[in-house]
């Protein structure tokens, strides 16, 4: 032994024996000594090695470690918690049709699930090694002995503990003796706590709060509004350096030779006829020499019939509908909804629809209803793009026949062959 | 077992001896009189159950047993292949261990000649002019002749302009697409392309097993070398010529299907099957005290290892198939797994496939026990031979099936595979044999390789 007892001038706090560490040169006598310790009858040792040495655990009669068990059941809890969340996710919380498939369809969640058992079998061989390898101490009294730092190196190392039932110091070293140690050391507690320093915990709480901060502060905005624009940390694909309808190229952008980098778009194609010029003023505008036209185009002349007033009725319920009502009164779900999301103050502003029986809007001539189905007025937005001329004129014809049909005289039925009798509404 | 004395490879028993002979002799034979079996049964039966067919030619037991010996050479070719790539991983990665179990997968591989005579019988009968294995063989219809063509498109038009389900649009658009492939799948091609691939595998196959043979004579480390430069070429040709194989061997079979990883699907059966055939073929070797101390049960549990990877790289392939088959939709493509899920028989192959092939070997090759165990591991690679072969007649059969009916997506019913495992038995009879009396003059383990003696001292953490 290289160490005797420490002298008698530390004796008022005795430094606390941990164990005997047992120094080898080669692999193959420390497992020579692992075989004696462990038919000696130890329990608490531990062997120490710069790489892993085969055969060490059939010496030292390791049980197997319980990671493989612990990584099953990460893995089939991974695959079990994909199906749940997502027959959760997909078959009951957001229900959305993808390629025509069912809501919930197993071939869909393989993915996943194989993804997420993959993921906390992998977490769980992680964690689980950490933890069962103790590598969340701080401390232990083998990290500052110089012997033990050759180990990461060169040499090997066996440690018996104090604390083991049959450890006696003297009894120990010589069983270690004759085990082929090549040196042997008492290692001895330095300190009386193996906890770091309290300030240490302090930094560690300080950092702990001052990391709360912003998550705290994300919390907060999710439940509060902002006149400020978002704060971007990344623009992401928010703003990019690409060419944008009628914007100026931004620099370094490649443009097409024959484009100026002054406009975006490529000049038409000579011949080409742009989108709501089209010659025939009538139809396309609902003017006729710059003024709105009060009946239908010539070019409708001969299709204003049933299917025609049919067309309008399911393109009025498809596109108008939903602001001015099925009726035409101004009262379509979205200014219902918009209604009364402003009287429960979520909303700010907002405007009705005109009721399509106001007296302003029933004197207007055809082409001006037609005129403003196209472009749009004050908040109502245009809809040139996305319905047909002819089907704007067949939205015209039902407005037409909806306004005479709540703006007439109620008329009392009568038998068939006596002229009706006119009773004022 | 821990840094015990290395084995003396010079004391082990490593020839296989009188047993060799015995063994090709009993294999020819098996084969020889399995082979003759199925003619004869393919020959007197002539419905596909046995009676006379309604259908014509295409209902002949002679024409099932075409699909049949079809399964049985695409069942050995994959345990070739899959030999041939084992041993060039080898090289390639430098792998220490598994020097010692290297000369079982190089003579698997080196039997790819052996298939290349076996292909023959496949590959003669289109030559003269029958179509029963190939729709797309058949030259008076797909000559690529554009009349013929022209009237196919006219034809699909008029079926694709009319109402009918979208499976039966996809049967008048069948044939314009067997036309519109014909530069490609055509007799004449297909027998160039095949005497590539068997040239391919026959070079390289030759060419490590000569390296690794001659190594034993004379321990001349640069043969270990030489192979090592060659083994990613060899890596990238055997790919290309899996890949392409696999398409023309099997993929064309449904000649409107396509499906770009199914070269990859077939490469994974096919290590499945090296792997499997390995671990039977050394405890075979160990019953009979050969190599019975070299091979230890290191090496079993990483065979083992390898066979449990490859359960699950095959699940993955397959799955990626179906899963992108599945979500798109197209008919082109689910034209595939459409017939294999038409009737319950077919469900209860495509089943049996998926559990028998994934879901219940993969737990049971999971734990560390069952690879280190000889007698389960035996159990796992028996059973997975058998899911490999099922895998082969899930891809073949339904093809056959499909013509008896005149309908490709409404396939009958498949009757008892007694057809199919006799052919089995007869190629596998014929290339056992050639492998075993191969075996007989050589050592059967590369002793005097330079890595040899790491690879026998060997250990698993």
């Amino acid at each position: 032994m290289s160490h005797d007892h420490h002298n008698q001038v530390e004796e008022q706090h005795p430094p606390k024996l941990y164990g005997v560490i047992a120094e080898f040169e080669t692999p193959h006598s420390l497992i020579e000594a692992a075989r004696a310790v462990q038919t000696a009858g130890y329990t608490k040792y531990e062997c120490y090695s710069p790489h892993p040495v085969h055969g060490i655990d059939q010496a030292m009669k390791t049980p197997y470690s319980p990671i493989p068990w612990l990584v099953l059941g990460g893995g089939v809890s991974g695959f079990f918690l994909a199906f749940l969340m997502q027959c959760w996710m997909n078959g009951w919380d957001y229900r959305y049709i993808i390629s025509g498939k069912p809501f919930f369809s197993i071939p869909a969640q393989i993915p996943v699930a194989f993804e997420l058992t993959i993921l906390l079998a992998g977490i769980t061989a992680f964690v689980g090694m950490l933890l069962l390898n103790k590598l969340f101490s701080f401390y232990s009294p083998l990290n500052k002995n110089k012997t033990m730092q050759r180990v990461t190196n060169d040499k090997y190392a066996l440690v018996i503990e104090a604390d083991d039932a049959q450890f006696r110091l003297q009894g120990t070293s010589e069983l270690l003796n004759s085990a082929g140690a090549h040196h042997l050391e008492a290692c001895y507690e330095e300190h009386q706590t193996d906890s770091p320093p309290m300030i240490f915990w302090q930094v560690i709480v300080l950092l702990v709060a001052v990391g709360l901060v912003p998550m705290a502060l994300v919390f907060k905005s999710s439940f509060s509004a902002s006149d400020e624009p978002p704060i971007r940390i990344d623009h992401g694909m928010a703003y990019q350096q690409k060419v944008k309808a009628q914007q100026k190229a931004p620099e370094g952008v490649f443009m097409h030779p024959e484009v100026s980098r002054n406009e975006s778009n490529r000049p038409p194609v000579e011949g080409a006829i742009q989108f709501g010029s089209s010659i025939n003023e009538e139809f396309n505008k609902g003017k006729s020499n710059g003024q709105f036209i009060t009946g239908f185009p010539e070019t409708l002349k001969g299709k204003l019939d049933d299917k025609m007033m049919a067309r309008g009725q399911r393109q009025f319920g498809i596109y108008c509908s939903v602001c001015h009502g099925a009726a035409g009164y101004g009262d379509g779900m979205v200014h219902r909804v918009a209604t009364e999301r402003m009287l429960s103050g979520d909303a700010s502003m907002w405007v009705a629809p005109k009721s399509i029986h106001d007296p302003l809007i029933a004197s207007k001539p055809n082409g001006e209803i037609f005129d403003t189905i196209t472009n749009g007025k004050n908040n109502m937005m245009g809809y040139g793009y996305r319905i047909t001329p002819e089907d704007r004129w067949a939205i015209v014809l039902y407005v037409r026949a909806l306004q005479r049909s709540q703006g007439g005289k109620l008329v009392e039925a009568k038998p068939a062959n006596t002229p009706p009798t006119t009773v004022s509404r | 077992m821990a840094h015990s004395e290395p084995i003396n490879i010079a004391n082990e028993n490593r020839r296989l001896g009188e047993l060799g002979n015995a063994l090709s002799s009993v294999s020819f034979l098996v084969g020889a009189v399995a082979l003759v079996a199925a003619i004869a049964i393919g020959y007197f039966f002539c419905g596909p159950y046995g009676e006379a067919s309604q259908n014509g030619g295409l209902g002949t037991g002679l024409v099932r047993l075409q699909y049949a010996y079809l399964l049985g050479f695409v069942f050995f070719l994959t345990i070739t292949l899959g030999g041939l790539f084992f041993t060039m991983a080898l090289y390639i990665t430098g792998a220490k261990w598994g020097i010692v179990i290297r000369r079982i997968p190089e003579l698997a591989a080196r039997n790819a000649p052996i298939l290349a005579i076996l292909s023959l019988p496949i590959i003669i009968p289109m030559l003269f002019g029958s179509h029963a294995l190939y729709e797309w063989a058949d030259q008076t219809k797909y000559s690529g002749d554009a009349i013929a063509r022209a009237a196919a498109q006219v034809h699909k038009e008029a079926v694709r302009a009319s109402d009918a389900h979208p499976m039966e649009k996809y049967l008048a658009v069948y044939q314009d697409l067997i036309h519109a492939k014909a530069p490609w799948l055509n007799v004449k091609f297909f027998t160039i392309r095949m005497v590539i691939y068997f040239l391919i595998w026959s070079g390289l196959g030759w060419y490590f097993y000569s390296r690794s043979v001659k190594c034993d004579e004379t321990g001349d480390p640069v043969m270990y070398a030489n192979a090592k430069w060659m083994s990613p070429l060899g890596i990238i040709l055997f790919s290309l010529a899996t890949t392409f194989a696999a398409f023309d061997i099997l993929m064309s079979l449904t000649p409107t299907w396509y499906s770009t990883i199914f070269g990859v699907y077939i490469f994974a059966g096919s290590n499945l099957s090296i792997f499997a055939f390995s671990i039977l073929a050394y405890r075979y070797l160990e019953r009979h005290g050969i190599l019975s101390k070299a091979v230890t049960t290191e090496h079993y549990h990483d065979l083992g290892k390898l066979l449990f990877a490859f359960v699950f790289f095959w699940g993955y392939i397959a799955i990626s198939q179906y899963l992108l088959i599945w979500y798109a939709n197209l008919p082109e493509e689910t034209a595939f797994y459409y017939p294999r899920q038409s009737t319950t028989t077919w469900i209860v192959i495509s089943v049996l496939l998926l559990f028998g092939h994934l879901l219940i070997p993969f737990p049971g090759l999971l734990s560390r026990w069952v690879k280190r165990s000889r007698p389960a591991l035996i159990f796992w690679a028996c059973w997975l031979l058998v899911a490999h072969w099922i895998d082969l007649y899930y891809i073949i059969m339904p093809t056959w099936a499909g013509r008896v009916a005149g309908d490709m997506l409404h396939p009958i019913d498949p009757p008892l595979p007694f057809l199919e495992i006799l052919c089995t038995i007869g190629v596998g009879g014929i290339w056992l044999g050639a492998l075993a009396r191969r075996a007989t003059g050589i050592s059967l383990v590369p002793e005097k390789d330079p890595l040899i003696n790491e690879s026998l001292v060997f250990q698993n953490f």
